[in-house]
């Protein structure tokens, strides 16, 4: 991957978004958080394969590039499930040597109390259920990972294998419980690819969630400025204030912040497992929302508060994204009991050997 | 719309600091074994310690990145990270060295004169001079432009006049650099400011201890009644004091020792609940662990932005921002997790290394320029004033 291909394609997804997410059109998106024409000039321009390797039809973007094109979702706030579909359902398949069908793929990960499997006659039924699954009731197909005796496993289910309830986070955002009960052929389950687990999809789940929640932290940043240097109260305008000043260099830090934690995290994944690092960057991301979310609607004054002013996609999404893929307690709490176990002479190498090494 | 706000590039660190961290680990735990320091918190202000310091530019760890025909090791930026953050990371008595290393050296380096420079740093590289800052006032904390000490001309040099404040180690260190006004307040605040390299124990002044909230004595109130400086003695240039202290100033905000301070208790938390901590605790020393992890990912690139030669000012001054303020929420947590009474009198390790935390505590944000004077260079560089 060159430097300019890498660019060219942040550069043209940073256009087709400017021309495509509109305040209007983002509106618009509310119910179920979906843009069916701008997927279609996405899928164009082949963004939906961008992470899958070369023999597999697409171009191997690594994942701190992946991100960075999240980045670029986040800020324009797209009403598109391209995590979800290129990155996590596109990358499941490919990893299990499954052809990619068109359209939005879905994707959700079920341990084995949550979807139990059974013989049923010559074919393997599947019962239960997996809550909030992202973009459900627009997609062609989910693709579901299973823990099927310790083994990982990947079907793809079609609309006439499942049942959905429809649901939906702050954002409007479509967050569908997938409900089964069907029995299925056995050699519709394909083993997953080695190293791919339950823990490792939630893990890359989290870190795309997070960077998504960079950009929309800049898209808060940036309106936050905006509106600062136009709106005039008292005669001046809200950014000569020094108090407003203030609370505006807080909300840049914890952009600045979740970045850091967020690039880092995705140079580590890159190359090797980084729960540590990941878990770091969706706690980091976590706190900037809360802090964010707050600082921008208190320097927008009742105009943030109306669903007509945008400042709202970018706020509404923070609050979801925040909850999503593990809580800032959640990854807290695993990360906390690891360092406790590793020990307190441990804590200080385990922070310098993250990412240690320059290649 | 493109990102806005301050970006920092990503940092990764040459393999060649690796090597580095374990030699450094390794004298560190030879020193702690041989019982030749006490790891405390915030002991890059308070552990004075000439001999320690000594012992570290014996193995070549003061004034690494100052070139070799000074007596310099001519290391990376990056390099000298990892002997800082291990140093802060062990809580080890550094404060000796600290300012000449940190920011003394690369001012000298790039003001001073030729004769200066192979006076000064070949004395500062092997630990036989230590240096103070002499920039605050008691009239000028962050509001530097407005010291008022002067300096008048006389036959040969300078003659100095005015009072220095909070003025770390004055009494223990050789030198200080004096931020002094040698032309009439003018229209432009920011001009008619000089630097003087003065010795401490100078005729005509007067160091007077000004003890901090632990009774130890660190700040002084340095009084100048018409000290002699001679021109050799003059940094950088007359009337370009302003320029020269910014430029120190980004090195004074940059460094670890920004969000460190605290380390060693927030390592002794780990070590008082053990390996099966509750929930509560568990999640507490997870979110901590994010926040210092991810400050040193920014801090890390701060360092690598200064090894390219660029001022990260901006920057440096919302990572100090963001790490102070961390300093002190890793006691405020602390405190609330485990049955504590925090004594500089106490047995138990905790309770002391907490107590040093929160009496410690004012200073984080003070020093190097307030938290509110930071914020007011971050929102100069948003563009909102």
């Amino acid at each position: 991957m060159s430097d300019d291909t890498r660019q060219m394609l942040l550069d043209t997804l940073e256009r087709v978004l400017t021309d495509h997410c509109t305040a209007e059109r983002v509106q618009a998106a509310d119910q179920g958080g979906f843009d069916a024409a701008l997927w279609q000039t996405l899928e164009e321009l082949g963004y939906p394969l961008a992470g899958l390797p070369e023999q597999a039809g697409g171009i191997g973007l690594p994942l701190p590039d992946l991100c960075a094109l999240l980045r670029v979702c986040g800020r324009h706030c797209a009403p598109v499930p391209l995590a979800e579909s290129a990155m996590l359902a596109a990358w499941l398949l490919a990893d299990a040597g499954l052809e990619l069908t068109g359209g939005v793929l879905a994707v959700a990960a079920a341990d084995s109390k949550q979807v139990r499997i059974t013989p049923q006659g010559s074919g393997l039924r599947l019962a239960g259920a997996v809550s909030r699954v992202a973009a459900a009731r627009h997609a062609s197909a989910i693709v579901l990972l299973l823990e099927n005796g310790g083994a990982c496993q990947v079907v793809v289910l079609h609309p006439t294998d499942y049942r959905l309830e429809v649901s939906d986070n702050l954002a409007g955002e479509a967050r569908d419980d997938m409900h089964l009960d069907l029995t299925i052929d056995a050699g519709r389950l394909h083993a997953a690819a080695a190293g791919v687990t339950l823990e490792a999809f939630h893990a890359r789940a989290a870190l795309l969630r997070a960077a998504l929640m960079t950009g929309a932290l800049e898209r808060a940043l940036q309106q936050s400025l905006d509106y600062a240097r136009e709106r005039k109260q008292f005669g001046r305008a809200l950014a000569a204030f020094q108090a407003i000043q203030q609370q505006l260099a807080i909300l840049a830090a914890e952009v600045v912040a979740a970045n850091a934690a967020v690039d880092h995290a995705a140079a580590v994944a890159e190359t090797g497992p980084a729960l540590d690092e990941i878990a770091v960057a969706k706690i980091r991301a976590g706190k900037a929302a809360g802090i964010a979310c707050r600082i921008a609607h208190q320097v927008h004054g009742a105009m943030g508060f109306t669903q007509e002013y945008s400042l709202q996609h970018a706020t509404r999404r923070l609050w979801s994204w925040r909850d999503e893929n593990g809580t800032e307690a959640a990854w807290a709490l695993r990360l906390g009991q690891r360092l406790a176990r590793a020990g307190a002479a441990a804590l200080w190498p385990l922070t310098t050997a993250s990412g240690a090494v320059a290649d | 719309m493109s990102s806005p706000g301050i970006t920092l590039e990503p940092a990764r660190l040459p393999p060649v600091c690796e090597v580095l961290r374990s030699q450094v680990r390794e004298f560190l735990s030879q020193e702690l074994a041989a019982g030749r320091f006490t790891p405390c918190c915030d002991n890059w202000l308070g552990g004075f310690d000439p001999d320690f310091s000594r012992r570290l530019a014996a193995r070549g760890w003061l004034g690494m990145t100052l070139p070799r025909e000074y007596g310099g090791h001519g290391r990376t930026a990056l390099e000298r990270y990892v002997v800082t953050e291990e140093l802060l990371a062990a809580g080890a008595p550094v404060a000796a060295h600290w300012v000449g290393d940190r920011q003394t050296g690369p001012s000298l380096l790039r003001y001073g004169t030729e004769e200066q420079k192979q006076f000064f740093l070949p004395k500062l590289v092997s630990g036989e001079v230590f240096f103070a800052i002499g920039m605050s006032e008691p009239g000028s904390g962050s509001d530097l432009a407005s010291v008022r000490t002067r300096a008048e001309r006389v036959d040969g040099g300078w003659a100095i006049t005015g009072t220095k404040l909070w003025t770390s180690n004055a009494h223990r260190a050789d030198w200080f650099f004096a931020l002094c006004r040698s032309a009439p307040l003018g229209e432009d605040r920011h001009a008619g400011l000089s630097q003087f390299i003065i010795d401490l124990k100078s005729p005509g002044i007067r160091i007077r201890p000004v003890p901090i909230l632990t009774g130890a004595h660190h700040f002084n109130e340095v009084v100048m009644d018409r000290v002699f400086v001679p021109d050799t003695r003059v940094l950088g240039q007359i009337g370009q004091g302003w320029q020269q202290v910014t430029s120190e100033l980004a090195y004074e905000r940059s460094g670890p020792e920004r969000f460190m301070s605290t380390f060693p208790l927030l390592q002794e938390l780990l070590r008082v609940v053990g390996d099966t901590p509750d929930e509560r605790t568990a999640i507490a020393i997870g979110e901590l662990a994010a926040e210092l992890w991810a400050l040193r990912r920014m801090s890390l690139s701060v360092a690598a932005a200064l090894q390219r030669g660029e001022a990260p000012d901006v920057a440096a001054a919302l990572v100090k921002d963001l790490g102070t303020r961390f300093e002190s929420e890793v006691f405020e947590r602390v405190r609330l997790l485990i049955d504590c009474a925090p004594s500089l009198a106490a047995r138990r390790r905790i309770d002391l290394l907490l107590a040093q935390a929160v009496l410690h505590s004012p200073g984080f944000t003070l020093r190097g320029g307030t938290n509110e004077i930071l914020r007011g260079v971050v929102a100069r560089a948003l563009g909102l004033r």
